[in-house]
């Protein structure tokens, strides 16, 4: 139940909703009040918020997994890279919990008691592992916040200075859990919760719809410290302004701080000028900053663009740009877990592109957080195209993002660019291999007509013509010129064809066959002329053996009637008789004819493959990993 | 490519299906599609 008590300092209404709350900020004159039983003992004054047009406000309320919840305090907390809030929740169940807001991402957690120990703040380290209530996550940033001001009911005594060692986690599920080393460097305390849609929370009474206090002009646009080049912040939340006259980079709060300076050696001009509004991916976006990093390999620098866009909700957005390829990509709320050469995520496979080390070379613009240009940090690629996941590792921060290549004629609609943009060059490691599509459909086409075929064949196998009309011994003997003929069979049908096999008993052997195929009813004769000979033994190869026992000849274009088949057999006149199976047949389907076609249809996918192929390689040369089997074919086998 | 593939592949296989109903085979060998009369001694032969 809440509690309502009165300012010792102005006399105003202080209302402390949950029990859980220790401290309270006097709306009316900013006094802090530590809560000690029934009195308030007056801390001093808070200091002042800093304008950061967060959309959430106290008094707001939203629902998380099904639990109503109040917005009832704030802290706002200042690091190396930015601002950042937790808004302090109360639930309906009396429980506190935590919404955390930065660079328009915001995670929910819940304290929670966690048996065990965890290694002390100056022990933890980026990409360490932690399992908290049976789920492994992993320290994904780890750095020590101060404290800017607080407001409304907090559970914990805060004030302007505060130091706040905290480390985060991530899991590869979007779960998230705190470290907070405030109170005690050796034991933390534990949060537990989730990256959250801000939409989906069913938000009431949000700032939106309510004026937000004009910024201070003054504050927000200012003379470069350096050149005396006007610059200004046109979003609350920029931390760092660089200057495009001198390279200098400014701290937007402090405006006469000089952070750093780029050389202008370095100067880079921004295909989509900064300031350029526009929609990306039915997105309103807002081209901030610019800046053009680089990586090395044997001795030579490899340099690449990055935009940055404000998004939707201050969701931040990068465009990057490396030799006419693009890529949309956004910071990934989880985790996601490396194993040797390859990650996982969203059920799709990654494999590892290349490691280097990137750095800083030149920024202009605006930046929600602080921009470092002495800072290299560890880059991974691994690619699943079109998609990319990098992660980024400094010694405080691992950061996973997820990018998705672009056609340049997609960046250019999105922001009406009247420059013609540049001609990709090359291969991009997450560029799709235009040929994938043309492989997919060739080899469903192919898998449809082997099936039609093998269906045609089979079909006429069991339907067709194709059936035995004579079979019968037959027995060749060099001492007996007589021809020998056939049983009488019949042809029905105009244009037959029929087949007229052997299979004969040879070793080391030859057999002459004078074939006279015979019409009884019209007199007509055709003839063919065969040899069978097979021949067999040993050397010191080995067994050895060339001809065959079997032949086989096919009459054609025979008109239907009674047919009776001479044979006169021609022999090495010492050989031994012969014997020999006659076969006649109609001739059905030929397996020889479904290999031909097999062999035909099977060139296409194959070249298609081949040239899919041609286009990895490519992709993978410039990758720590280059394809290098003689084929040129080390990718999938998806077909 | 594909387009090209499916017009190359309904034509071979349509030849198929005609050379298999027909019995058609690449590898066949062929006797003479020149017939002859048979003399009246060989039709005594042939119709014994």
């Amino acid at each position: 139940m809440g509690r309502t008590a009165r300012c010792p300092s102005c006399g105003a209404p202080v209302e402390f909703k949950s029990v859980a709350s220790v401290l309270a900020v006097c709306d009316y004159c900013r006094s802090t009040l530590l809560r000690k039983d029934e009195d308030l003992q007056n801390l001093g004054r808070m200091a002042e918020l800093l304008e950061d047009r967060s959309p959430v406000q106290r008094g707001a309320e939203g629902a998380w997994r099904g639990r109503h919840f109040g917005v009832v305090g704030r802290i706002q907390l200042r690091y190396d890279q930015g601002l950042w809030n937790e808004w302090h929740l109360l639930f309906d169940d009396g429980r506190s919990g935590w919404l955390s807001e930065a660079g328009g991402e915001y995670v929910i957690s819940e304290p929670v008691w966690q048996p065990g120990t965890f290694p002390a703040f100056d022990a933890l380290a980026v990409g360490d592992r932690q399992v908290i209530g049976g789920r492994t996550y992993a320290v994904t940033n780890r750095l020590t916040a101060e404290c800017v001001a607080g407001e409304g009911e907090l559970p914990f005594r805060v004030g302007a200075g505060y130091p706040a060692p905290v480390a985060d986690l991530r899991d590869e599920a979007g779960g998230f859990a705190t470290l907070d080393y405030s109170d005690d460097p050796a034991r933390p305390l534990v949060f537990v919760g989730e990256s959250v849609d801000f939409a989906g929370l069913a938000w009431a009474n949000l700032r939106q719809g309510i004026p937000i206090a004009e910024p201070n002009v003054e504050a927000r646009a200012f003379a470069c410290p350096s050149c005396a080049a006007p610059l200004s912040a046109s979003h609350d939340n920029i931390v760092t302004i660089a200057c495009a006259s001198c390279g200098a980079v400014v701290d937007a709060a402090e405006a006469g701080k000089v952070l750093a300076r780029v050389s202008q050696e370095r100067k880079a001009t921004p295909v989509i000028p900064l300031g350029s509004k526009g929609r990306l991916r039915d997105e309103p976006v807002e081209v901030i900053g610019f800046m053009r990093r680089h990586m090395e390999a044997d001795g030579t620098k490899y340099f690449w663009n990055e935009y940055v866009l404000l998004g939707k909700e201050n969701r931040l957005l990068w465009l990057t740009e490396y030799q006419g390829h693009w890529n949309i990509a956004r910071v990934l709320p989880r985790s996601v877990l490396a194993v040797v050469g390859s990650v996982k995520y969203d059920k799709q496979e990654f494999k590892h592109f290349a490691g280097y080390r990137a750095q800083v070379d030149y920024v202009i613009g605006e930046f929600p957080w602080r921009v470092d240009v002495t800072e290299t940090v560890q880059v991974n690629d691994y690619v699943a195209p079109p998609r990319m996941l990098s992660r980024e590792n400094s010694e405080t921060e691992e950061t996973w993002t997820l990018a998705e290549y672009a056609d340049p004629e997609e960046i250019r609609a999105a922001f009406g660019l009247k420059v013609a943009m540049r001609k990709p060059l090359g291969v991009y490691a997450n560029q799709p291999n235009p040929h994938e599509d043309t492989h997919r459909k060739v080899c469903r086409r192919f898998w449809s007509f082997l099936l039609a075929a093998l269906l045609i064949h089979a079909a006429l196998l069991v339907g067709g013509s194709g059936r035995a009309l004579l079979k019968q011994p037959v027995v060749f003997d060099p001492n007996d010129d007589e021809p020998r003929l056939s049983r009488e069979f019949l042809l029905d049908g105009a244009n037959g064809r029929i087949e007229v096999q052997h299979e004969a008993i040879l070793e080391n052997n030859w057999l002459g066959l004078g074939l006279t195929l015979v019409n009884k009813d019209t007199g007509e004769a055709w003839q063919a002329a065969r040899e069978i000979s097979y021949y067999a033994g040993w050397d010191e190869d080995g067994h050895w053996s060339e001809g065959s026992t079997s032949d086989s000849v096919v009459f054609s274009g025979l008109p239907a009637g009674h047919y009776m088949l001479a044979e006169d057999g021609d022999m090495d006149p010492a050989s031994r008789p012969v014997s020999a199976t006659l076969q006649v047949s109609r001739v059905g389907p030929r397996w020889s004819s479904l290999a031909v076609l097999v062999l035909f249809l099977v060139v296409f996918p194959f070249y298609t493959r081949v040239r899919r192929a041609g286009f990895e390689v490519t992709r993978w040369a410039d990758s720590d990993h280059p394809i290098v089997t003689s084929s040129g074919d080390g990718d999938d086998d998806d077909d | 490519m594909a387009r090209a593939y499916l017009l190359i592949g309904l034509f071979a296989l349509s030849l198929f299906a005609w050379g298999q109903y027909r019995g058609v085979g690449l590898f066949d060998d062929h006797a003479s599609s020149q017939s002859s009369r048979l003399t009246p001694g060989q039709r005594s032969t042939f119709h014994k």
